[in-house]
């Protein structure tokens, strides 16, 4: 489902315009990702818990260039699915398998 | 370990934003979280632009052990969803390293386990040529490349000390060599053969001879130089310049990479010290030149990478590359080897995971100019470059079709 077509059915589902919505949905995507990049975790009931977790820094070998790397550290985005997502979906048929 | 903040004020936060009610918020969120789970039940995958996308995956039926009492069981195949964030939001998130660039740390203690198999197996892998395995391949004499083009000019400032020993060194490699230096060329005649668009001409064993000549004449004209400066201690400024001059008619003498490859394979300690200071500062060098355009962004070309490598840092995708070499086609001979300093115009990508049909076809046009510089240079190669074009746009390849080998053709075509 692309953005557009999550956009339409949420505008169908709550009967608002498809602009009003995509607002909605922007600002509330917007506002996760401001506290994400501001190191704050946030849950959605029903959805699931969105934080940051940082990486360490690491060593590797790299056949590349025939030599070790540092890599350095990172801060990635980590999602959990609330309980009630992960068990509801955990036995779907979905057609894809 | 990050804060949390409540969903109160999650929803308070939004309903700020967008002049609506908490409890509309609140519904709204609520409802928004059930669509995700319906759509995601039917198998569908859930894009949010800017954001991220879930998707839900199946994982098979595997082994596993409770920890508490060690008892093994099997855990049922089940679906997991999963949340992978785009670029613009690792990138956001990424914030307080982004300035972070790995960075070579040269051969470790531990080395001598792992390295011995590393190179066979990149050397070994050659029967599928992707451009990945392509460019992988030459990454290594790239790097050569641009050390050796630094190296005079990091040698001059200290011309009585450290010119000797590289000199010394190559002059002993030409007459006996000994069987780790004699390793150490055949690797390198080995990756030139894979280069050779460089020096047209392939190396036979008669031009290697050719070569040590030349390599001797460098030996020798360092040895005069080392003398010039002996003999005028106090001019050491002048004679910095005098060198200046030297190298090029070097070059002209008609000496190729070859023999200063050889030269530097002696020293390769040099060239990981080397190569790390390079990296360092042409990291520099790419915060500096980060400046955007509307579609397109400037990007100095630092030691080490590659249009490969250029392409995964900025659309995380490096099979992108070819969209990069198109648009600096001018500026580029051999797609293979971009120069450290060297600009490049990298065309700007609305959501690299998501591309869009006219994106589509601009990587597919990419793939077709690598394509036509193949074609000439490695024409058994050339098929893979065009059935990756037609994989990116069929319109494009159904376009290009007039101007391409017929088997090359077919072989993009088939599947």
């Amino acid at each position: 489902m692309t953005y557009k077509d999550l956009i339409e059915r949420v505008s169908e589902s709550r009967d608002i315009p498809k602009t009003h919505a995509r607002e909605l949905i922007e600002s509330i995507f917007g506002v996760l990702g401001d506290e994400l990049e501001n190191d704050t975790g946030v849950s959605i009931p029903g959805l699931g818990t969105f934080k940051t977790k940082t990486r360490e820094e690491r060593k590797v070998y790299s056949p590349h260039h025939e030599s070790y790397m540092m890599i350095p550290p990172k801060r990635v985005v980590d999602f959990t699915p609330s309980s009630s997502l992960k068990d509801n979906l955990k036995f779907v048929e979905t057609g894809d398998e | 370990m990050s804060d949390k903040i409540t969903f109160a004020e999650l929803v308070e936060k939004i309903s700020a934003k967008t002049d609506q009610s908490e409890q509309t918020t609140n519904d709204f969120i609520h409802e928004l979280a059930e669509i995700i789970e319906t759509s995601l039940g039917t198998g569908e995958k859930i894009s949010i632009s800017g954001f991220g996308k879930f998707e839900l995956r199946w994982v098979d039926e595997r082994k596993g052990r409770n920890p508490q009492t060690g008892e093994e069981i099997t855990i049922p195949g089940q679906n997991k969803v999963v949340f992978k964030p785009y670029k613009a939001l690792r990138q956001r998130v990424n914030k307080p390293f982004e300035n972070l660039d790995s960075q070579l740390i040269g051969d470790e203690p531990d080395e001598s386990i792992s390295t011995d198999n590393a190179p066979v197996l990149s050397f070994q892998s050659t029967s599928i040529p992707t451009p990945e395995q392509a460019s992988s391949k030459k990454a290594p004499l790239e790097e050569n490349l641009i050390v050796e083009r630094e190296s005079p000019v990091e040698n001059q400032p200290l011309p009585v000390r450290v010119k000797p020993k590289p000199a010394k060194k190559g002059e002993g490699a030409p007459v006996p060599p000994t069987s780790e230096e004699e390793d150490l060329a055949w690797v390198f005649e080995q990756k030139m053969q894979h280069q050779d668009e460089l020096s047209r001409d392939v190396q036979s064993n008669g031009s290697m001879k050719w070569s040590y000549t030349a390599a001797a004449i460098v030996v020798l004209l360092a040895i005069f130089l080392l003398v010039f400066f002996l003999n005028n201690p106090n001019e050491t400024q002048t004679s910095e310049t005098s060198t200046l001059p030297a190298q090029p008619n070097v070059a002209q003498l008609g000496e190729n990479q070859v023999t200063d490859q050889e030269v530097y394979a002696n020293s390769e300690a040099d060239q990981a010290a080397r190569s790390d200071d390079a990296s360092e500062t042409t990291g520099e060098q790419d915060q500096i030149a980060g400046s955007e355009t509307d579609r397109e962004i400037a990007h100095a070309v630092a030691g080490g990478e590659s249009l490969w490598t250029i392409a995964e840092d900025q659309y995380g995708d490096p099979y992108l590359w070819p969209l990069i070499y198109n648009a600096n086609k001018n500026n580029l001979n051999n797609p293979n080897l971009v120069a450290a300093g060297n600009s490049l115009q990298l065309p700007v990508l609305e959501n690299s995971e998501n591309l869009s049909q006219e994106e589509r076809k601009m990587v597919a046009l990419g793939y077709i100019s690598v394509y036509d510089w193949i074609l000439e240079n490695q024409p058994d190669n050339a098929r893979y470059y065009l059935w990756a074009a037609g994989s990116f746009s069929q319109e494009v390849l159904r376009d290009a079709s007039e101007n391409v080998n017929e088997a090359d053709l077919a072989f993009a075509t088939q599947g």
